[in-house]
């Protein structure tokens, strides 16, 4: 926090508080009173100048929530995922730490029971040669299809062995010989050479396993490995865990009825979906291709190898009709339901995602693919969001408890800033100046910004650029480098309601008179509001969104004539999939997060998430309840019972990583395609009570969560399994010198957790932009203080979204809290798009008076409903509403008209003789009768009947 | 052209064909085919001219895809195993055959129904014969058998793997009847032959030593 150098006393301080005295030390606790009396009583409420020039009061302040008042910039930088080796880490949890080793025994003994492999390589993988690669991973597949549990999930942890990197065959330490080409690990600091090989041969043993198919064997394992029933009565621990605490209980096991899933349950489970993951993860990277290989030839051998395997990837399965995705899903709704709560659902979730990058693509796909719609839709593309935010700089906001003020601190750029705004005013053409009359927040003359490199003059929008550059005025104090114009990174937009809404205004006000819905008449308008209006279409923007709904009206309106042409994309097609049972893959998700939240007790809630973390033997210990009240200062991993502490903490980090992950692309992949899919999705995300669970989550001390040190460095893979291989199957053990204890390092922050908060406020934004109703359900949960306190978490990006949510709140929180909290109004002010006419920081009074917020939502339903009838009530009939049942506002005599009865009959001879068709009792009993008067009787010219009408062409 | 020397389809059994003259007609070189169908027209005359020479069956032309040629081959396999299958119909009961096995060592699942189950042999034959041939006739997987996608390549391995189950079932479980039909058919030298010199299966799965023979 910067000290504000400029003298406290005021001039009149002499006569009120006397003389101050020269000498002044630090440490003198006597504070210094005035003689005044009144003085003295006033001042006695208020904290002490000298104390808060000292920086002492802060101390007082503080509270345990405040643990770390002020964190410096991170350099966070957005992206779709962590980098590989991270993601692979996160796969694992600390407990599962033995079977990297079960997982080598099982290659060793699969070696020794087939003729072929054994004897001159040893247990070497990588000296085998390619065809023999191929053929062992031939074998394991085909091992995949015994019947018998134990085969299959010894051969899937030999190949799991195999697509971790083989790392067996690091054991001699002089026969090394490293392949670094590959240079992309090379980022990482804390990675060594070894680290680095081991992950490019994981990468390159994956894509041999693409080749020989590994995927359609993998599924099919998964499919048998699901149908498993989850055996209640409980087995032995086959874990032989001698990392973890060995004072445990046993003997109580076998009287447990109801016991909760462990580790034990779900081995085969997990080691196939980590395949998976290993599969899916290296092959969706495209740019681990060049790192794995060098010639161009075998680069476009994996790229074709790629290419075939995504397409396998999004195929349905062949019995199934169904692609993994949505078996995937599937598996969420018997998990949280009780039926197979032994599904590990971290593996789950972080597949599922994993998945769905790799199928739609990440926020640079949905970019390209939003611009091309809205191209081929004839409408402007502007700068998105996520691409210019990513870059941004954080604001620093002060502490809500400090003194009240704006951007404290002296600035280089003060002098600059207040040329900058002369400048702008010079260099104003025409039409800025007559600007000025709309609303006084339009951007482009005054920013007192935060950020300094973020902004750059983007080209799209024309009016906003100010063309300051180059041409100044010169002056004689000139600055010698060319500086520019700073200004939001943003273009204006106006909604064409917005528009209409000034011109009615307008036209009230001039004429009386109202043409709702017209924009262009602008007869009789004096010309200041022309020119308002000409600003205002300049930077109308209309999204996919609304071009949609207007579409939709129109198809809903002329049910006849107005057909819909509805493209099979993929999105189109797994939204169709999962359509019947949205509700509980939303459920799903929402239970687990609702688990995984960092403030909930271990086992109390309803899903239980700690299968696949907790051992039969940890199971029992309560050290889940106590792992809550962990202070951070004290983390200490040398401690036992730290670890198992920190493995459940990483564990609910990584499920809400991939758990918000997964909700977000798919809001976002929907809204791309059509944006009542997405508005579907959404509201069963509100009914479930999203909201509320997304603000508990940020409501939590976001320092501390993104500075979370639950990682045990020399546990994760792949140095674990390097060091098990090198020193004769022994496991770390951890000391002083691989593990960090004490404060966190200035800048250092969990990628995870910055990642899932930013996926957290997203989706709040998502949900909740346009929507009065759910803007004020934030208000009424209370989210404004939540937020500020986010605000805290200088990650530009974060800051944001944030900014953006409590933009939308502004308005209803009051003008008491927007007088003090005036720095987040200007953080607001000079980070977040501006829109024209929008008086989101003024207005006192709630938009509209009708707090009738139910009737949003279910019009929205009504909307939502109308268009699954309409789409997909031929595929799921369940979906199909019935006449006047839906009744949508407008023309009445829609809601009568049932369209099935419009459907053409079907007159094709071979489906209607093919329907099954239930014949009356009393015709089959008297089927001889019918028949010798129906059909005997008559005379029918069989000929003519089966030439069918067609002329006789053998005549 | 094909010269008619009788009115309709050539190369056609049509209905009422007498099984002496089962596909009696004349053979023609692969570069005269001008079917679509050529690759299935030239391996089914090569089989009906000897069908115990294995080799000639399986020498693959210069001027075919390999792909082409391995799904033709495949296609042409399923169709010949019904044969198998019935033969073993008489015999393979659920009762004596509960299990899909070969040697004691492994029992499979088959794999044909949204989750794989454990099926009797012969309920394993039948779905496994049947999976195969949706699969091969799959618009997905193979929408055009003129070329073959590469992605749908890998395929054809998990298909042999399966179908070579059967064999082995056959071999020691029933052996006087594989022994019968691999007299008339030489089936099964052949499929061995096919799958190793494409490495679709690896040689520790060819469990039926059929080329010491």
């Amino acid at each position: 926090m910067d000290e504000v150098k400029r003298p406290v006393r005021p001039n009149f301080a002499e006569d009120v508080y006397g003389t101050p005295s020269t000498e002044r030390s630090d440490n003198s606790g006597i504070s210094e009173m005035s003689e005044s009396s009144l003085a003295q009583r006033r001042a006695a409420v208020l904290p002490k100048l000298k104390d808060l020039r000292n920086g002492e009061m802060h101390g007082k302040l503080e509270t345990e929530r405040d643990h770390q008042a002020e964190i410096g910039d991170l350099a966070f930088t957005y992206e779709d995922a962590d980098e590989y080796h991270n993601e692979l880490a996160e796969l694992y949890a600390y407990s599962e730490m033995e079977e990297f080793g079960k997982n080598a025994h099982a290659y060793k003994a699969f070696l020794e029971s087939s003729e072929d492999f054994n004897s001159k390589f040893g247990n070497s993988f990588v000296d085998l040669g390619r065809q023999k690669q191929l053929d062992v991973l031939n074998i394991l597949c085909a091992r995949f299809d015994s019947a018998s549990a134990e085969e299959r999930l010894s051969a899937a942890r030999a190949f799991l062995y195999v697509l971790q990197g083989a790392f067996m065959d690091y054991d001699e330490e002089e026969d090394l010989q490293l392949d670094n080409s590959g240079n992309i690990f090379a980022q990482n600091p804390s990675s060594s050479g070894i680290n680095n090989d081991c992950l490019i041969r994981a990468a390159k043993y994956g894509y041999l396993a693409a080749e020989v198919g590994a995927l359609e064997a993998l599924t099919m394992m998964l499919l048998r490995e699901i149908e498993e029933p989850f055996d209640q009565e409980g087995c032995e621990s086959k874990v032989n865990s001698s990392w973890q605490l060995s004072s445990t209980d046993l003997s109580d096991h076998s009287k447990r009825n109801k016991r909760s899933a462990t580790l034990v349950d779900n081995q085969a489970l997990r080691t196939v979906l980590s395949a998976m993951y290993h599969l899916v993860e290296t092959i969706r990277r495209k740019e681990l291709i060049d790192a794995i290989t060098d010639t161009t030839e075998s680069r476009e051998h994996l790229r074709s190898v790629r290419v075939s395997f995504l397409e396998d990837l999004e195929r349905p399965l062949l019995y199934l009709n169904k692609p993994l995705l949505i078996v995937l899903f599937d598996m969420m709704t018997p998990f949280y339901s009780g039926i197979s709560p032994h599904f590990p659902v971290k593996k789950i979730f972080l597949l599922t995602w994993k998945i769905i990058l790799a199928t739609f693509g990440g926020w640079q796909a949905a970019l390209a693919d939003k611009n091309a719609l809205r191209r081929k839709a004839g409408l402007s593309i502007l700068e998105d969001t996520l691409e210019v935010a990513r870059h941004m700089k954080a604001c620093s906001l002060p502490d809500g408890d400090g003194p009240i003020g704006g951007f404290r601190g002296v600035r280089k750029t003060m002098p600059g800033r207040m040329l900058g705004r002369q400048m702008a005013y010079t260099e104003t053409d025409g039409e800025d100046v007559n600007e000025l009359d709309g609303s006084a927040d339009i951007s482009g003359s005054e920013t007192p910004v935060p950020g300094d490199e973020a902004l750059t003059p983007i080209s799209s929008s024309s009016s906003m650029s100010t063309e300051g550059e180059g041409e100044r005025t010169p002056t004689a104090t000139s600055p010698s480098e060319s500086r520019q114009i700073r200004r939001l990174p943003w273009s204006g937009k106006v909604r064409k309601d917005d528009i209409d809404v000034f011109m009615q205004h307008a036209r009230k006000k001039f004429f009386s008179y109202e043409l709702s819905g017209d924009i262009d008449t602008v007869f009789g308008l004096p010309p200041p509001i022309l020119s308002s209006l000409k600003v205002l279409k300049k930077h109308l923007y209309v999204s996919l969104g609304e071009v949609q709904l207007k579409q939709e009206e129109e198809l809903n309106r002329y049910v006849f004539s107005k057909k819909e042409d509805v493209i099979g994309n993929k999105t189109e097609l797994i939204y169709r999939q999962l359509l019947p049972t949205m509700s509980n893959y939303v459920v799903a998700l929402l239970k687990v997060l609702l688990a995984a939240a960092p403030s909930s007790k271990a086992k109390g809630e309803s899903v239980n998430i700690f299968c696949d973390v907790l051992t039969p033997e940890t199971d029992a210990i309560d050290v889940l309840s106590s792992s809550m009240s962990l202070d951070r200062c004290g983390i200490n991993p040398l401690e036992e019972s730290v670890r198992l502490a920190i493995d459940i903490h990483r564990h609910k980090e990584i499920v809400v990583k991939a758990a918000s992950s997964v909700i977000i692309l798919l809001l976002k992949h929907f809204k791309l395609n059509h944006v009542f899919q997405f508005e579907a999705f959404a509201q069963q995300l509100i009914y479930c009570n999203g909201i509320p669970l997304m603000l508990k989550f940020l409501d939590q001390n976001m320092i501390r969560y993104i500075q979370s040190r639950h990682e045990i460095h020399p546990y994760n893979y792949p140095q674990c399994a390097i060091y098990w291989a090198r020193n004769k199957e022994e496991f770390p053990s951890l000391n002083a010198d691989n593990v960090e204890i004490g404060p966190a390092a200035e800048g250092y922050y969990l990628w995870r957790n910055v990642f899932s908060s930013i996926n957290m406020v997203r989706i709040l934004n998502k949900l909740t932009k346009w929507k009065l109703a759910r803007t004020m359900m934030l208000v009424v949960f209370k989210s404004a203080p939540i937020l500020k306190r986010c605000l805290k978490i200088r990650v530009g990006l974060f800051q944001l979204y944030t900014l953006k949510l409590l933009k939308m709140q502004a308005r209803y929180l009051g003008r008491p809290w927007r007088r003090s909290n005036m720095d987040i109004i200007s953080a607001i002010y000079c980070t977040v798009r501006h829109r024209l006419a929008d008086d989101w920081a003024f207005a006192n009074d709630p938009r509209s008076k009708s707090w009738d917020f139910q009737t949003d939502e279910s019009s929205l339903k009504s909307l939502i409903e109308r268009f699954h009838s309409r789409r997909y009530s031929k595929i799921h009939p369940a979906f199909a509403i019935e006449v006047n049942e839906n009744v949508v506002p407008g023309d009445n005599y829609l809601n009568h008209v049932d369209l099935r009865e419009y459907e053409p009959v079907d007159n094709c001879s071979f489906s209607v003789l093919g329907k099954d068709m239930d014949l009356p009792d009393n015709f089959k009993d008297n089927y001889e009768l019918w028949l010798t008067r129906e059909v005997f009787r008559n005379q029918i010219d069989w000929d003519q009947f089966l030439s069918e009408g067609k002329p006789d062409r053998n005549a | 052209m094909a010269t008619t020397t009788r009115p309709g389809a050539i190369r056609r059994n049509g209905p009422g064909t007498k099984r002496s003259e089962w596909s009696n007609w004349e053979t023609l070189s692969y570069e005269d085919m001008d079917s679509s169908l050529n690759v299935q027209q030239y391996i089914q005359q090569t089989i009906k001219q000897n069908p115990l020479d294995v080799d000639t069956i399986l020498n693959q032309l210069p001027d075919i895809d390999e792909g082409v040629w391995k799904y033709e081959h495949l296609r042409q396999f399923v169709l010949q195993l019904n044969g198998l299958a019935l033969l073993l119909q008489e015999e393979c009961y659920p009762s004596a055959c509960a299990q899909m096995t070969a040697t004691e060592q492994w029992i499979f699942l088959c794999a044909a129904h949204k989750n794989p189950k454990e099926c009797s042999a012969i309920d394993y034959t039948r779905h496994t014969l049947d999976g195969a041939a949706i699969l091969l006739n799959s618009s997905k997987y193979f929408p055009s058998r003129i070329n073959i996608k590469e992605s749908s390549i890998s395929k054809l391995g998990s298909v042999c793997r399966r179908i070579y189950r059967i064999f082995s079932h056959a071999y020691f479980h029933h052996k006087p009847l594989f022994e019968k039909f691999e007299a008339e058919t030489a089936l099964c030298k052949r499929f061995t032959v096919y799958v190793t010199r494409y490495n679709l299966i690896a040689k520790e799965h060819l469990i039926v030593p059929i080329l010491q023979q």
